[in-house]
């Protein structure tokens, strides 16, 4: 109760709900650019806040941190350049819905969505924290390992067609992921002596490339009429929509929170793993996954919003940042003077500071969020021609802002020729991306897991439930993808 | 000999491009597996390429075996021009700084490649770079090339 009426205090402060408007207001345009990510856009705000007081400095970064999740998903929708790496299972069926010419509404329902998925995210954040943090550091090696396997069989979701070419892309991106030198090796790995690649390849140059330029070149080798988009008589969605997705919706929150209460994994991987399930799970959907349904929209744009509230969690009680933003945050704490260690029972004022922020930026990431869509859909009645060359400009600079590194720019390009050419042969781009971004998990997981073999407190309660899903899950898709047929 | 080269098309010629660099990957992973030996920095990439191999095996073996796909057409003139000049830009950009490159890129590609009326060509090209200039380097202190 205490907690709850100092979430309320918080909530009225003036300058608590400023800055996290601004912060989300902010959030939403720079993710939306691609190049510019989250954590960079967080970074930044950081040092700009170093000498802030604790409230004003939190509070905008907490309106980022919401509004750049969002932010992500409209490049994605209008231009299949996913602004952030949460952003990347929105395009599969975002950008479809606005090749349909219905960009502006599903901008609108991934705004909604959104901010559910936020709101469910805050609710696990205040009330199941204690618990939630307590599975996600019972999770071992082999848990992360079955969870990566899981993640992996999204390749079937997202090959359309042929799952012999996903599996042989997901096989590039896994080797590609290889490159350079292992978190637990000191050797580099398939570097071609070049300097460069010793740091690995960075998979957001790679989704620039493959999802942006390769899109920009197709887009030029085909002649396609414009599509001319809906004038949309609402941009929010009706409220019959959004009930009957409930389930959906809730569903895929509660991945998002317990994906992003896991350390490592992010929004990125909530995101995916949504929509995994929702096409597993959703039967009778009016247009196929991978065309523009609108449940391959709900899924990812909920679960990645929700994985806000679950990133934090560890953060918070256990001193482990869940992902890359909140690593930064996590430093950005410490500048202000908050030690690491259980923050919820530590700095209790603060814990309900970071709450109000949130409720206050998942608001106004409604009215940010429903704002401006008309004038980003107008992005797609420029000609062909001039956007195009625009979008290639806007790959070459976002591939160079994320390292300031020249050598990402042909990283780049190499990958952008790639993903055209992928696309031409009709293999589908979206695996190569999951192994890059998969990579990591998998393989630092399983190295752990040999060398522990056979030592039993490398299982936890928990190994056994996913094995199992990762047993079960094809099964039950190929007996209802075979009932479906019939 | 002319039928034979006929079941040669680009699809099967890019199955098997895969299959060579899957095969490139595999002897890398195997190298580097035989170098550290045991439980090492070889063993996930050799699973991985393993099964690239694999793959990529079936891949063409599927692509022969199916019906001749309708040819694709040849690519377009304005996507090679198009391609050039992303790949010249990327390249240039070691040597020449963005503020000069990106308005010729832009007003290059628009009004020489794609056809596009020249004040629209050069408006975007102006308006993009003092864009990207203002977010990039003002506001977001990324230092540009």
């Amino acid at each position: 109760m205490q907690e709850f009426l100092g979430v309320l205090q918080n909530i009225i402060r003036p300058e608590v709900l400023i800055f996290a408007a601004l912060g989300t207001l902010l959030g939403v345009y720079v993710g939306a650019i691609p190049g510019l990510s989250g954590t960079m856009a967080v970074s930044l705000l950081v040092s700009l806040t170093y000498a802030w007081s604790e409230v004003p400095a939190i509070s905008l970064i907490m309106g980022v941190f919401v509004g750049v999740v969002y932010g992500g998903s409209r490049s994605a929708i209008l231009l299949n350049i996913p602004g952030a790496p949460a952003a990347v299972a929105t395009g599969f069926d975002g950008y479809p819905l606005a090749q349909k010419g219905k960009a502006a509404q599903a901008m609108g329902l991934a705004c909604i969505q959104s901010f559910i998925g936020t709101l469910l995210g805050i609710f696990a954040l205040a009330f199941l924290t204690p618990q939630i943090a307590q599975i996600s550091s019972v999770f071992r090696s082999v848990d992360f390992l079955l969870l990566g396997l899981l993640a992996l069989l999204l390749v079937g979701s997202v090959s359309r067609g042929s799952l012999l070419k996903g599996l042989l892309g997901a096989s590039i991106g896994l080797f590609l992921g290889c490159v350079g030198k292992p978190s637990q090796f000191s050797v580099n790995r398939f570097t071609l002596s070049l300097r460069y690649l010793d740091g690995g390849i960075s998979f957001i140059v790679a989704m620039i490339g493959l999802f942006g330029a390769g899109e920009a070149l197709y887009q030029l080798s085909v002649d396609y009429p414009a599509v001319k988009q809906e004038a949309p008589k609402r941009i929010v969605p009706p409220i019959k929509t959004i009930l009957k997705h409930l389930p959906l919706t809730v569903s895929s929150a509660l991945i998002g929170i317990f994906v992003g209460a896991l350390p490592g994994a992010g929004g990125d991987m909530a995101a995916l793993l949504g929509y995994d399930a929702a096409k597993r799970t959703v039967r009778k959907n009016e247009t196929p996954f991978g065309e523009g349904a609108v449940e391959g929209l709900i899924a990812p744009e909920t679960a990645n919003n929700a994985a806000i509230g679950g990133a934090l969690i560890p953060m918070l009680t256990l001193g482990i940042p869940g992902d890359a933003i909140t690593a930064v945050l996590l430093g950005a704490l410490s500048m202000h003077g908050v030690s690491h260690y259980s923050l919820m029972t530590a700095r209790p004022n603060l814990f309900s500071l970071i709450l109000a922020a949130l409720v206050i930026a998942s608001l106004f990431l409604l009215l940010f969020g429903l704002t401006g869509i008309r004038v980003f859909v107008k992005l797609l009645k420029i000609p062909k021609g001039i956007l195009m060359p625009i979008i290639l400009m806007l790959c070459i600079v976002g591939a160079y802002a994320i390292n300031t590194n020249l050598y990402d720019v042909l990283l780049m390009v190499g990958f952008g020729f790639l993903g055209f050419t992928l696309k031409r042969f009709q293999y589908p781009v979206a695996p190569v991306v999951l192994g890059l971004i998969l990579h990591e998990l998998l393989e630092s997981n399983a190295v752990r897991v040999i060398r522990l073999w056979g030592n039993p407190e490398m299982f936890s309660f928990l190994t056994p439930i996913l094995f199992a899903a990762l047993i079960a899950l094809p099964i039950i898709s190929r007996i209802c993808g075979r009932k479906d047929r019939a | 000999m002319k039928r034979f080269l006929q079941n040669f098309t680009s699809d099967r010629i890019f199955a098997i491009i895969l299959l060579l660099a899957s095969c490139g990957a595999f002897s890398a992973a195997l190298l580097l597996q035989l170098r550290e030996g045991g439980i090492g920095a070889g063993t996930f990439p050799l699973v991985v390429a393993s099964c690239f191999l694999l793959f990529a095996l079936l891949n063409v073996v599927f692509s022969f075996r199916k019906r001749i796909d309708a040819p694709r057409g040849s690519l377009s003139s304005v996507l090679w021009i198009g391609a050039l000049l992303l790949g010249l830009c990327a390249g240039l950009l070691l040597h020449v700084p963005l503020w000069v490159l990106s308005p010729v890129f832009l007003f290059l590609a628009s009004f020489v490649v794609l056809k596009q009326k020249w004040l629209p060509s050069l408006l975007s090209a102006s308006v993009t770079t003092g864009l990207i200039y203002l977010i990039f380097a003002v506001l977001f202190r990324v230092p540009l090339p």
